[in-house]
């Protein structure tokens, strides 16, 4: 048997800045900018389409949503049994996503098929039908999850957080169940006119396509689309702080520290994103390591900061043992007030930095990882070169004085709003 | 196509890796064939709050995470049935630091009252998270103990109930852990971007030197189910369930296979029968499901049904069954085979692309045969016949071999 030393650990190096694959970035004829990324090994094409159609830019509650999750149910030359038997038969997928500003649809399939697959696609998106049995059924789906979800206390939580964050309005809306029953195919139809027929959106191709593929790609989308002037994306107005308490029938109870803070592009992000991480957004974090490790108060409790570009909040939540909220925001707002008073060390720091440098490479740790990174930022129209090389640079650059500076400045317990939701 | 090596240490620990040249970082993956099977059933729930305890430290290293996260890495865990699972996610470059940390905790992990004391709350806490402190959490516990009445499986990971976690004591996680985590238990594997020899060296250099032999136990096997099984849960929940459970075979057999391409035809995408037939034609139900469990023993295969306002359980049960009786008396149609054969194909080469999910899978594929059928599956699934299939759910969907589960809100 070899005799090793245990006690040290091996040699290991620094956390390379990561490699971003190079993307080709091409203006189709009405002006719809197209972003290719040829990578992967397997023969397949992904196709994203970003358009504005996130839920703020709908003044009804649930259009924007039911407009995207409806667009495979059946176009105008194309009933929905027939358009699902078509694309599945091909091994293909649709499906769709949404921000509160934007909306994504995407679509996979084997190289093969793309033109026949991207023809569907292309009418799902461009001409849908919302028929209304299809919209019925949507709706009583959408009642039931209701339903469901009122009972939990971390749905019920996140609804709070919303109205403790914002003013009334367009961002602290939320499902109910006057808006899902009063959904009508008219008013997704005028939606979907508004949103989803601009060129004001991006196109994004993946994988393994051939030069015809990407022709036809150009043509489909570069006629199809019609210029449209840029959706000016609302800017939230914020509340007064403000401590919610919701007393309902619960096993734990569901408690969220939030306040508002800001987008990608603040110059305080970066680093603030660090002070967050050394907060409670990893594993090791502070609050992990108290409320969960120590105290065994909670399975789970983390923070993070929700941002696009232009603004954001910060968000501590956690579901805790019953009887013993008011204990576990104690400990958060001790954890808090900790890195204004006391200077982080710099072993700590150094192993949030490089845990924090991995997860940058993570992002880009394949070329489907990579393309999913890019899409993301180009959603919220951020440049993923210069994004990502800002990003490792700040981590690297953080300093504890830097932080301590941050915590002063940002992670005053007293300008956090509180929400508990449970058995109180 | 998969690449990959593998190599068996002189311990018996089986080692597989698969270079990708591709990326700058790695993943480091090591099952170990226990589970929640081979717990006590006055212990449930335990081999889940031994993977806690792992992230304890071990004889030589303090803090596992700390030095995880130094390295630019990240890692987690998780445990089935039959299994328990951790992975390190982390730069390439660093991989010997994966070795280090998960050699030392096979050899010697840290275990301490206080330690065990903490993770029995937290794991409490996990408990009530995701089973009890919300509508249904809990029906995958009466699903189980209905369809199994022996073997381990009619118990969750979590455990059967929270005092179960709370009864533990540190003897018993000891004697647990000694007895099963060996090097004959663990399959690691790591995808990413490095070197097979080198890989194979290390795993010699740091694992070659642990030498345990695995305790012998035999698992209870499921007798043959001889007569229908039924039972009714009321509960304070908003809507009506309804779940049907059928006996099947385990994962390593052709059956699995079958029952994968039938449950793709009833109720995967928006095109399959249960969607076409049961929430647009009849309206009957809201949500349809199914499933096989693809566990290591013979597992089941499930159908389950959210109904929606109006809907009578017997007549929810009778729409269900009438597409599966349709498939047992006329097969399926050519048609429809074809589609989930071209689903399952272009699903396996979509799917293929995350190194974690790889790693995982290689090391399932190896518990339960060869780590090779990563690539070979397909095969399995491309000869697949009507016929086949027909037979499957004739053998399969029988009165006598279904456990009908009832989860029903409460008249107010």
């Amino acid at each position: 048997m070899m005799s090793i030393d245990r006690t040290t650990p091996p040699e290991w190096g620094d956390i390379k800045m990561p490699v971003i694959p190079t993307f080709e970035k091409t203006r189709l004829q009405n002006g719809l900018l197209m972003y290719t990324m040829k990578g992967g090994e397997q023969p397949v094409v992904k196709i994203d389409l970003v358009v504005q159609a996130g839920k703020l830019r709908c003044e009804k509650g649930m259009v924007a949503s039911a407009t995207l999750n409806l667009l495979n149910e059946g176009t105008t030359s194309m009933s929905s049994k027939e358009f699902a038997e078509k694309l599945e038969f091909y091994g293909a997928y649709m499906w769709g996503g949404a921000t509160q500003r934007a909306a994504n649809v995407s679509m996979i399939c084997m190289q093969k098929d793309l033109r026949n697959v991207l023809d569907l696609v292309a009418d799902a998106i461009l001409h849908p039908q919302y028929p209304e049995m299809e919209l019925e059924i949507y709706k009583q789906q959408k009642l039931q999850n209701l339903v469901i979800n009122k009972m939990k206390t971390s749905y019920v939580a996140t609804t709070e957080m919303s109205k403790a964050v914002y003013k009334e309005g367009l961002f602290t809306r939320t499902a109910t169940e006057e808006s899902i029953k009063a959904l009508e195919s008219g008013a997704l139809h005028a939606f979907h006119d508004e949103a989803y027929r601009s060129t004001d959106a991006h196109l994004m191709v993946f994988g393994l396509p051939s030069d015809d593929d990407i022709s036809y790609i150009s043509e489909t989308f570069g006629k199809q689309l019609v210029e449209g002037e840029k959706w000016q994306h609302p800017m939230p107005e914020y509340a007064e702080r403000s401590d919610r308490r919701v007393d309902m029938e619960s096993e734990q109870t569901s408690i969220v520290v939030a306040r508002p803070l800001f987008g990608k592009q603040h110059p305080d992000y970066m680093k603030m994103s660090v002070l967050d991480t050394i907060l409670g957004g990893y594993i090791g974090s502070r609050l992990m390591q108290n409320l969960r490790e120590k105290l065994g108060l909670t399975y789970g409790i983390t923070s993070h900061i929700s941002s696009n570009s232009a603004y954001g909040t910060h968000i501590i939540r956690s579901d805790i043992k019953k009887g013993e909220h008011e204990r576990a925001l104690d400990e958060i707002r001790k954890e808090m007030k900790r890195l204004s008073e006391e200077i982080v060390t710099e072993n700590e720091l150094e192993n949030v930095r490089n845990y924090m440098l991995g997860e940058v490479l993570r992002s880009f740790e394949s070329p489907i990882a990579s393309s999913d990174t890019i899409l993301e930022l180009l959603v919220d129209d951020i440049d993923s070169n210069t994004y990502t090389k800002r990003c490792y640079d700040s981590i690297k650059d953080t300093t504890p004085e830097d932080l301590q500076a941050l915590a002063k400045k940002w992670l005053n317990p007293d300008e956090y709003s509180t929400i508990v939701v449970g058995k109180l | 196509m998969i690449r990959y090596e593998k190599r068996q240490l002189s311990n018996g620990m089986r080692v597989i890796v698969s270079p990708s040249p591709l990326t700058s970082v790695a993943t480091f993956n090591i099952l170990y064939t226990v589970g929640a099977k081979n717990e006590k059933a006055e212990r449930t729930g335990f081999a889940h709050l031994l993977e806690h305890l792992m992230f304890s430290g071990s004889a030589n290293i303090s803090d596992f995470d700390y030095h995880v996260q130094k390295v630019g890495g990240d890692s987690n865990a998780f445990t089935t049935n039959d299994f328990t699972n951790y992975y390190i996610s982390l730069p390439a470059d660093n991989i010997e630091t994966a070795f280090w940390l998960e050699s030392d905790r096979l050899l010697s992990p840290a275990f301490t009252q206080e330690r065990l004391d903490v993770q029995k709350k937290v794991v409490v806490e996990e408990f009530y998270q995701h089973y009890l402190n919300k509508p249904f959490g809990d029906q995958m516990h009466y699903a189980r103990s209905l369809a199994y009445k022996v073997h381990p499986y009619r118990w969750p990971t979590i455990g059967l109930e929270p005092q179960h976690i709370l009864d533990a004591t540190l003897d018993e996680v000891e004697k647990f852990f000694y007895g099963h985590y060996t090097p004959s238990s663990a399959i690691l594997s790591i995808v990413g971007n490095v070197e097979p020899e080198r890989m194979f060296d290390m795993a010699e250099k740091w694992f070659g030197g642990i030498k345990r032999d695995q305790t012998k136990e035999e698992i209870a096997q499921e007798p043959e189910q001889v007569e229908e099984r039924r039972e009714t849960i009321v509960k304070d929940v908003p809507e009506n369930r309804v779940m049907k459970i059928f006996h099947t075979s385990g994962r390593a057999h052709r059956d699995f296979y079958l029952g994968d391409i039938l449950t793709d035809i009833l109720a995967d995408g928006d095109s399959c029968c249960f969607n076409q037939n049961i929430i647009k034609g009849t309206k009957s139900m809201t949500e349809v499901n199914s499933y096989i469990s693809g566990s290591v023993d013979p597992g089941v295969l499930i159908l389950s049904g959210t109904l929606s306002e109006g809907t009578s359980t017997e007549q929810a049960e009778a729409e269900l069954m009438k597409e599966v009786e349709r498939i047992a008396e006329e097969g399926p149609t050519e048609y429809e085979m074809q589609k989930a054969i071209n689903r399952t194909l272009s699903g396996q080469m979509i799917g293929e692309t995350s190194a974690m999910q790889i790693a995982n899978v290689m090391c399932i594929d190896e518990a339960i045969g060869d780590c090779g059928q990563i690539n070979t599956d397909i095969d399995k699934y491309m000869s697949i016949t009507i016929d086949e299939v027909r037979d499957f759910a004739k053998r399969t969907f029988r009165r006598e071999n279904c456990s009908t589960l009832l989860y029903l809100k409460e008249e107010k």
